[in-house]
């Protein structure tokens, strides 16, 4: 709409309002509900040896996956309903209605929903199972090795970049479809496409997947293998990663700028 | 430049078309610094599009709009910390507390207020609006009246110069209705109060100016009296007692009257007179003083409230 004399007017006080949600006991509901989700779904696999299929090893590089597969699911559902509902309703328009730019609008939506599931649905509940997994597999007969703590939170750190880019891809798709539905639809489907296994596409290896690639048939993920002491994925996923939520939120807000709310 | 004085709203030649329908088509309008300013008109004659214009949530097809004398399509948050906004209905997130939405709201204006001062702000406001109780209650738990009450206490959390409140009394009962004149009258010393209703009644009490808008464009601007414009000639005559047929067929044959209504009022007859010549007053009264049968108890010019001229000025562009 109307061009914005300072592009990021009023962004620090939308920001702290949006991550309030995520900080009060609501949020704490939240954290408690995703960590004892995760953790249980990882306990039941690990002492049961239950294989629901795609969870085949019981370990701490397991767990990386697993957190980020939850929490991938997780950054979509939470982010869909406040973009989507907040610009049909009316909220939108009554936000910027105030004295923040759309600029803020969009830029403190992408980053409260990122921290918020990087903290809440990211590196809670995986330091959660940090601290519980290595006793279990040792009373099992397993001796894995303990993966640093540094490595695993790296680890840790690149899940929260993807679930980051999910969450600026929602953002888009919802500032240009306007439809919960589709938006949810069509950000399911990017997640199995942008995490298809490498060997599917040759220019696969840009893709965030590399990083983390869950759906690896056999062997260690790269992130996996990274949290024991081997090489991060490859540095061109990152820097496509980090481009792409930023072209996305770009994206996101030039369309938001003309918006009529 | 900015202009330091004159209109705090000036709006000129204001088209906004969607796809086929045209929302405005050339509006006009000049609120004036300081006043209370109803925006009047029917459904559909354009009031929240140009509220909206102002507030640059929409984009006009063309046209211009200020506001405080600057650009109002390009002056961005800073004009906006200026400016208290009610939507007309009102949607905040419906999963937060009154509290939260009001403390939402103040932490996006510049500086952000800092927590105490936050607290007192919201605290008063909520008794302002008599939300008193109801503050830890979640805004989809509001009754349409309170989410309205909560409408109001957020557009004042900024401390506007420029209240735009589109049709603040809607979904209120009467007394909330008076506690919005009351808060408009509370207000009016420091803050410009340009608002939409469908209440006349309210409007003729509180408002210093008024716009009529139809179709899309202005009809009548200018000042309650302005707009009730100049005695139409219709005088209203109570007499007592029975005035004989007669004396009506005289009065409705004299040439300067255009008609003569009566109707019975108990031991009263009430006559209202309407005037083709407007200076034939002072002849109309010597036909009704000391006539047989009845006295004359009381004579004056008829009033002529808002909703009459309202009705008059918008039945011109009706079903257009």
């Amino acid at each position: 709409m109307a061009s914005e004399r300072r592009y990021l007017a009023g962004f620090g006080g939308y920001l702290w309002g949006e991550l309030l949600p995520w900080l009060g006991w609501r949020g704490l509901v939240r954290l408690l509900v995703w960590t004892g989700l995760v953790n249980l779904v990882l306990y039941l696999d690990v002492v049961t040896d239950w294989d629901i299929g795609w969870v085949t090893l019981e370990s701490l590089d397991e767990a990386v996956d697993l957190v980020w597969l939850f929490a991938a699911l997780g950054a979509i559902v939470v982010t869909v309903g406040p973009v989507v509902s907040e610009r049909r309703r009316g909220t939108a328009g009554w936000v910027v209605s105030k004295p923040v730019s759309r600029g803020s609008y969009i830029v403190g939506k992408v980053v409260a929903h990122s921290l918020g599931v990087a903290v809440s649905m990211v590196f809670i509940p995986g330091l959660v199972v940090y601290q519980w997994l290595p006793d279990v597999e040792h009373v099992r007969g397993f001796a894995p090795p303990t993966p640093e703590l540094s490595r695993y939170l790296i680890a840790l750190g690149v899940v929260a970049l993807v679930t980051t880019f999910l969450v600026a891809l929602v953002v888009m798709l919802g500032t240009l479809i306007k439809r919960r539905g589709p938006v949810t639809g069509v950000s399911f489907f990017l997640l199995i496409f942008v995490f298809t296994p490498p060997a599917v596409f040759s220019w696969s290896k840009y893709l965030p997947g590399m990083l983390i690639d869950w759906q690896r048939p056999t062997g260690l993920s790269p992130l996996a293998n990274y949290v024991f002491g081997g090489p991060m994925g490859p540095s061109e996923a990152i820097w496509v990663t980090v481009l792409a939520i930023g072209v996305f939120t770009a994206i996101a807000a030039a369309s938001f700028q003309r918006a009529e709310l | 430049m900015a202009k330091t004085v004159g209109p705090i709203i000036e709006v000129s030649g204001l088209y906004k078309s969607y796809g086929k329908v045209e929302a405005l088509r050339g509006m006009d309008l000049l609120v004036p610094r300081g006043t209370v300013f109803g925006f009047l008109g029917p459904n559909g004659a354009g009031k929240s599009t140009t509220m909206k214009i102002l507030m640059g949530l929409i984009r006009p097809t063309r046209g211009e709009a200020f506001l405080f004398g600057r650009d109002a399509l390009h002056a961005g948050p800073a004009a906006r910390s200026r400016i208290g906004y009610l939507p007309q209905d009102p949607e905040f997130h419906t999963d937060r507390t009154v509290r939260e939405i009001l403390k939402f709201a103040g932490r996006l204006y510049p500086g952000g207020m800092n927590p105490l001062t936050l607290r007192r702000r919201v605290d008063a406001l909520i008794e302002q609006v008599g939300l008193v109780g109801k503050d830890r209650r979640r805004v989809r738990a509001l009754s349409g009246g309170e989410r309205q009450r909560l409408g109001i206490a957020q557009a004042l959390i900024g401390k506007p110069d420029l209240l735009i409140l589109d049709e603040p009394s809607a979904g209120l009962d009467p007394r909330g209705r008076r506690e919005v004149i009351d808060l408009i009258n509370d207000v009016r010393q420091h803050t410009t109060v340009f608002y939409s209703t469908h209440i006349l009644d309210d409007v003729q009490r509180v408002s210093d100016a008024v716009a009529v808008v139809g179709g899309g464009r202005m009809l009548a601007q200018g000042s309650i009296g302005d707009i009730l414009g100049t005695p139409i000639g219709t005088y209203t005559a109570m007499l007592r007692g029975k005035p004989a047929a007669a004396l009506r067929k005289r009065v409705g044959a004299e040439p300067w009257v255009a008609s003569v209504e009566t109707v019975r009022r108990g031991e009263l007859e009430e006559w209202t007179v309407r005037l083709s010549d407007d200076s034939a007053a002072d002849r109309l009264l010597p036909l009704l003083v000391g006539q047989r049968g009845c006295d004359l108890v009381e004579f004056h010019l008829s009033d002529r409230s808002l909703e009459d001229a309202y009705l008059e000025i918008v039945g011109g562009v009706h079903g257009e």
